[in-house]
């Protein structure tokens, strides 16, 4: 009698503390020239390939042909948790879910999951164009890994959440852009796997959408079944996220509690000394060919508010060191600040020909005096130009740092820019 | 709330080794897990094709009829193909139809595997899905174009009832030639992008080197062995001797089935193998 009264107690203990994924030393190598097998048989016959393969390994050695996008990664995510992924562009972030949903085989190391695993890396995988919407949530379900006596029991479900019942015996090449993301979402929203691994997927669609998506997750994740979410908005992860993994070229940095993980990975975002501000470049090279850097590169960026939190009492301070040589006559600062969702809300420019010759290293103090912006994370972008900033004149160097600050503030709190937009407005309404 | 508990209902656990990989086959059995993915992209495919084009199964019937037609009318009285006196129109109408069959899913091999490739970097599927579907869609226009033949035969008498359960196994070897040959161009397209370039040449050979349009009877003892090797003419042969009665029997059968056995575990087993790098090179 007692042991079986006691049975339930044991099983939810047992169940609390078995993984869903467990990773060992995982890792995965890409080539980055062409592989001898892969390419044309032109190729193959004229020994192309193995020819330039034979003389990258004689001259520079494998290691500049291949490189590790991920490795000795090592972590456990337990059942129910819902867990962030974070990292900038080219990180390992989808390297991993790739490998997690089988995309894609691992180099080494080895991964163990428990319980089927559904993955959404694009939104609309598997639609036909000619076939009608009705035809489509079946097949993209059935893609999905969904049971399709599964998609027949959540059909009405499904067709509401997308709301295009109208359409929904149309052929979807008829639809707009809109209503195919929002079918395909409809769709992935009701994958019934235990493990749901989602990309990115969340920025799509209006704002209203989104945040239906958003509530369909806090759902889905209340159902304890386990979440991994990628999403370059640290707020939608520090809002929907019970534990995060941070990864950074292609090495697990930090993996736990939302909060500890989110403020490791600020911190090293922000932390851009001469080391490592190479990070902040997206790209190397300019469209015309010049890199960056060449003529003239920011050499360290800090901003110096504590927290990285700006408000009307702490305005936001930023310290740049800039280096360049004698070619560079007429130097201009470009600094734009982006929106969470990466919009360009505005821009600054500043002349530095009066106090910087190109030829030596300054140290420059940035105070933005007032910043008309709602709650919410920002990003950065500054741009170092020879003459004045125009979109055909090319910058010399770029940087780019996304999030970069957090505005709070104290009597707007309620709000945040994901719902009231960017713009702080200056307005008052009186009795009258 | 829901229980939750009874979210995993079973406890297996998958595990992606990357010193063990899965073993060849395992393919079969992941290929029966997916298999209302394989249903549904042949409703996919059946549906896409028949709805652009209401003409459909005239079409199906219309080509190999047209180039009967035009055969017959060229060659027939001439005699320069053997054809063990099956009239002429009969035999090349039987092997048009089949090789219609082969050449659709050649064709949709090479198209297929190109649609498709751009799924495969975004949602995991076993590999052998695509190979399976596209020998399967264009089946539906070899039933309809074989039964009409047969209701043809029958109007006109020339059906020969005492050997047609004989059919089967000659139509599952040519299904076999077909599928192994959709293996392959399937693992080459995907392989080799210029593939298609010489895609167009194979399977005319590939033709020629079949009775499509000619009987084999005639041929010397070697001739007939290595011509066994192509599976498609043991196929095409047992077909119309199992129909006709005045058709020569298909001889070294064993050739045949020994070579689209090694075909088909040779094309599986390279597509195993290149199903775990696709991914990284789409």
């Amino acid at each position: 009698m007692c042991c079986t009264a006691f049975l339930p107690l044991l099983q939810t203990t047992l169940k609390k503390t078995m993984y869903a994924i467990k990773c060992e030393d995982l890792g995965k190598r890409y080539r980055l020239k062409t592989n001898l097998l892969y390419g044309s048989l032109q190729d193959l016959l004229t020994l192309k390939t193995f020819r330039s393969q034979t003389d990258n390994i004689l001259s520079k050695g494998p290691s500049q042909s291949e490189f590790w996008a991920l490795r000795n990664a090592s972590f456990q995510i337990e059942q129910g948790d819902v867990v962030g992924l974070l990292g900038r562009n080219g990180a390992g972030k989808s390297t991993l879910l790739k490998l997690i949903s089988r995309i894609t085989s691992p180099t080494e190391g080895r991964i163990s999951v428990r319980g089927r695993v559904g993955s959404l890396l694009e939104v609309g995988v598997g639609f036909h164009p000619e076939l009608s919407g009705r035809e489509n949530i079946f097949l993209s379900g059935v893609m999905l890994g969904i049971k399709h006596q599964e998609i027949k029991k959540r059909f009405d479900q499904i067709v509401e959440f997308s709301g295009i019942e109208k359409f929904l015996d149309l052929p979807i090449k008829r639809y707009s852009s809109g209503m195919v993301v929002r079918l395909g979402f409809a769709v992935a929203a009701n994958l019934d796997q235990e493990i749901l691994l989602l990309d990115e997927v969340l920025a799509v669609g209006d704002a209203e959408f989104q945040k239906k998506c958003l509530g369909r997750l806090a759902e889905i994740a209340s159902d304890g079944r386990t979440i991994i979410l990628v999403s370059h908005n640290l707020h939608n992860v520090l809002q929907s996220c019970s534990k995060a993994l941070y990864l950074d070229a292609g090495k697990l940095i930090a993996a736990g509690e939302t909060a500890e993980v989110a403020r490791r990975y600020t911190d090293d975002l922000h932390n851009c000394g001469p080391d490592s501000i190479d990070r902040l470049r997206s790209r190397r090279q300019n469209w015309d060919g010049s890199f960056y850097g060449e003529l003239a590169r920011f050499d360290s960026f800090e901003v110096l508010n504590e927290d990285y939190c700006v408000s009307e009492s702490n305005p936001l301070k930023l310290k740049l060191k800039l280096s360049g040589n004698s070619q560079v006559k007429n130097p201009y600062l470009l600094l734009s600040i982006m929106s969470p969702a990466g919009i360009l809300l505005g821009s600054c420019m500043s002349p530095l020909k009066d106090f910087w010759k190109g030829d030596e290293a300054i140290s420059l103090d940035g105070l933005a005096a007032k910043l008309p912006l709602m709650p919410g994370s920002y990003s950065l972008k500054l741009g170092l130009y020879e003459g004045v900033p125009t979109a055909r004149n090319n910058p010399l160097d770029l940087l780019l740092m996304t999030p970069c600050f957090e505005v709070v503030s104290t009597e707007q709190a309620l709000l945040r820019s994901d719902d009231a937009g960017c713009m702080l407005l200056q307005m008052t309404f009186s009795n009258s | 709330m829901p229980d939750r508990s009874s979210v995993v209902e079973d406890d297996s656990i998958l595990v992606i080794d990357a010193r063990r990989p899965p073993p060849f086959g395992a393919d079969i059995l992941e290929l029966w897990e997916y298999r209302e993915l394989v249903w549904f992209l042949i409703l996919r495919d059946i549906k896409s094709k028949y709805k652009s084009a209401t003409l459909g199964i005239i079409w199906v019937i219309f080509q190999p009829l047209v180039t009967a037609a035009t055969l017959s009318a060229c060659l027939a009285k001439t005699g320069v193909l053997p054809s063990d006196n099956i009239p002429y129109p009969l035999l090349s109408f039987s092997g048009l139809v089949i090789w219609q069959y082969v050449a659709n899913v050649t064709a949709s091999a090479i198209g297929g595997a190109m649609s498709i490739s751009y799924l495969i970097n975004r949602v995991y599927f076993p590999k052998a899905v695509i190979p399976v579907t596209i020998s399967i869609v264009p089946l539906l226009d070899l039933i309809v174009a074989l039964t009409l033949f047969f209701v043809v035969l029958l109007f006109t008498g020339k059906l020969f009832p005492d050997r047609i359960f004989y059919a089967i196994p000659s139509l599952f070897l040519i299904y076999l030639s077909a599928l192994s040959a959709g293996i392959w161009f399937c693992v080459l397209s995907l392989r080799f992008h210029d593939f298609r370039h010489l895609a167009g040449l194979v399977t005319q050979v590939w033709m020629f080197g079949s009775p499509v349009f000619y009987a084999l009877s005639p041929m010397p003892p070697l001739q007939r062995m290595l011509i066994a090797l192509n599976p498609l003419s043991t196929g095409i042969t047992g077909f119309r001797w199992s129909i006709f009665s005045q058709a020569s029997e298909p001889q070294y059968q064993y050739i045949s089935w020994l070579a689209v056995l090694a075909l088909l575990l040779s094309g599986s087993y390279v597509l195993h193998r290149l199903s775990t790098t696709l991914a990284d090179n789409t």
